[in-house]
């Protein structure tokens, strides 16, 4: 436990061999979990997926579980082996340095096809950059996401689009896209969402 | 091949099939739609908005009553399929040949097809800042996607209810006592608004009080259901709509709202041939009590006769001789459970005998949602607050109707919008 905390200090001041060392040992699956974050964050993105499945389901809190989650779905669709780029971004963004790791999720998104994990990364930078209220920016990048020729990945960057169309007060444009999200993705599981969303741009039920 | 490049591959491919799920390849062509009420519906309240924009767009339509709950039919053009899928309307292609044996069911039991001709302009009648999210009928418009105006005052008294097919009223004080607030929440700034708005606007419309403003408000309203219009009513609207009616000449209201003691004998004076529901009532003559009349069954704000809440039933009634009272009640629960509102239910005692009686909670001395025709026109009532919050308090949250897309309180609520669509039949006597 103590070694795993020492070990994720190391990855966050940027040592990752150091790091990586400590883990050698730990053959738990919280020790597994870790070791995947710091595969990834050296852009060992085999060796990162593997990781993580060995880890499991229940690995850590429930807010580690759903992380590791979301990291299986950003690098699943990701055919390279290795992306030391992704790997710098996804550090920057676990050290707090969200302007350079959205930059750098950018970058390696325009490296990829947006079924091979380009769509993924240009959501989560764009997600990134409007949390931190660079709309503009933020709607260039989903509106990038939300190709067709990753319909996995197109309905969550609709929505996300959706959500930032309604906070820039532009639900008529909201409207739209959440109708478009519902025909077009019938089967997605954030159909539910976008039909909330859809009522909330149409003043149909009270803001939460 | 590597295996996760093979995996990636057959994802992709599975993907490219994927459209064949989207909507425009879902689309039947079959010739109409049926919008099933009972229990496989997955959200009742939009069904009404769905039909009522078919309505809109110049669609046939019709109203199977008793069947699956009060099924609608729908047209099967693209528009209306694209509708039901955004709002996630459950709908089910139907071929005429099934159509035909739908048709058949219906002759053979208590069931019926009303053609549903044109949609209704609807009005709610609401102050011009008052919060969409107190008023139950403004939710379930609003959820459901049907059109409505609002007017108040100085539209009713203008002449503009001719303008309207059908006029909903909710807790508004046609006494015009503030709902008896006065002298309990004095000083709470809603109240002070309340008062200010309505004596600005009794002065604008040149009446010397706000209950004489508020009277006249309420004849002319029984005026649009005389000469044809629709109206529905929930809450104390209901109550104080009748009284103001009957008080012709007769001062209920008291001295904070009008600069005069209410009549101690209102009760014997007032004129029930005036009023629409009730009749010889006996008058609460306290002015601190926020309580009218014994019309209310549950007297929710007297502590010493207020009665806890139960379940109401619906009752059947015939689809092919009284349409109107069976399409009023159509639903996919029997029983539902009470809600309170400053008039919560209609004692038996105070019904006029013309009164249909469309639910009453069994063995108790009071009814809760009532019809009936004057002049022209209909009226229906509707006792309580809002559907799902049945102790609803001053300052509770809102009620999110998308939380209760099935419920059936609120579906009672939207069969009184639809049922002016309908095209009147004659009966076969």
């Amino acid at each position: 436990m103590l070694g795993r905390r020492v070990a994720l200090a190391w990855v966050r001041s940027g040592d990752l061999a150091r790091a990586d060392s400590m883990m050698a040992a730990d053959t738990s699956v919280d020790g597994l979990a870790l070791s995947g974050r710091i595969r990834l964050y050296r852009g060992d993105i085999a060796g990162a997926i593997e990781r993580f499945k060995a880890a499991g389901p229940y690995a850590g809190d429930r807010a580690d579980a759903t992380r590791r989650t979301a990291f299986l779905a950003l690098l699943q669709p990701i055919q390279a082996d290795t992306l030391p780029d992704l790997g710098q971004a996804m550090l920057r963004l676990e050290q707090g340095d969200t302007a350079e790791a959205s930059a750098g999720l950018e970058r390696v998104a325009a490296e990829l096809a947006p079924q091979h994990g380009g769509a993924e990364l240009n959501l989560l930078a764009g997600r990134l950059l409007a949390a931190t209220g660079r709309t503009a920016e933020a709607e260039r990048l989903l509106r990038a996401a939300t190709s067709q020729e990753a319909p996995g990945t197109a309905p969550a960057a609709e929505l996300a689009l959706a959500d930032l169309l309604l906070s820039s007060k532009r639900p008529g444009e909201a409207v739209g896209l959440l109708e478009h999200l519902i025909l077009t993705y019938p089967q997605s599981a954030l159909v539910p969402q976008a039909r909330r969303k859809l009522d909330e741009a149409r003043g149909a039920v009270p803001k939460t | 091949m590597k295996r996760r490049e093979f995996v990636s591959r057959a994802a992709a491919g599975m993907m490219a099939l994927s459209p064949a799920l989207s909507w425009s390849r879902r689309y039947s062509a079959a010739p109409w739609l049926l919008v099933p009420m009972d229990d496989v519906q997955s959200d009742h309240l939009k069904a009404y908005g769905l039909a009522y924009r078919a309505l809109k767009r110049g669609a046939k339509a019709e109203w199977f009553l008793n069947y699956r709950s009060g099924a609608f039919l729908l047209p099967g053009d693209a528009t209306t399929s694209r509708d039901a899928a955004i709002a996630g309307v459950t709908v089910e292609p139907v071929e005429d040949t099934a159509l035909a044996q739908i048709r058949g069911e219906l002759q053979g039991g208590n069931m019926d097809a009303v053609p549903l001709e044109k949609p209704p302009k609807v009005a709610v009648y609401a102050p011009p800042n008052a919060p969409p999210w107190d008023d139950a009928v403004t939710m379930a418009l609003n959820y459901a996607g049907i059109e409505f105006e609002k007017v108040w005052d100085s539209e009713v008294l203008g002449q503009k209810l001719r303008t309207y097919d059908w006029l909903h009223l909710h807790h508004e004080d046609f006494t015009g006592q503030y709902s008896k607030f006065f002298l309990n929440y004095a000083g709470s700034p809603w109240l002070v608004e309340m008062v200010e708005r309505n004596r600005a606007m009794a002065r604008s419309l040149g009446f010397a009080s706000v209950p004489a403003e508020k009277q006249a408000v309420a004849v002319a309203i029984a005026g649009f259901v005389e000469r044809g219009g629709f109206l529905f009513a929930m809450c104390t609207a209901t109550e104080t709509l009748d009284l103001a009616l009957a008080a012709d000449g007769v001062d209920i209201a008291a001295s904070y709202a009008d600069g005069t003691p209410m009549d101690p004998k209102a009760s014997a004076r007032m004129k029930w041939s005036r009023a629409l529901a009730f009749q010889n009532a006996q008058l609460e003559l306290s002015p601190t009590m926020p309580v009218y009349s014994d019309i209310d069954g549950h007297q929710v704000n007297s502590p010493d006769r207020r009665q806890p809440l139960g379940s109401f039933s619906l009752f059947n009634f015939s689809a092919k001789i009284d349409p109107v009272a069976t399409m009023l009640v159509q639903n996919h629960r029997q029983v539902i459970p009470d809600f309170y509102g400053l008039t919560t239910s209609f004692t038996r005692k105070t019904l006029k005998p013309s009164v249909t009686i469309l639910a009453d909670e069994p063995g108790a001395p009071w009814v809760k949602y009532i019809h009936g025709e004057h002049g022209q026109g209909t009226w229906t009532f509707f006792g309580g607050h809002d559907p799902e919050d049945p102790q609803h308090q001053i300052g509770d949250a809102p009620t999110d109707l998308s939380l209760h897309p099935h419920s059936p309180g609120y579906r009672l609520i939207l069969n009184n919008v639809l049922f002016p669509a309908a095209k009147k039949k004659e009966l076969k006597t």
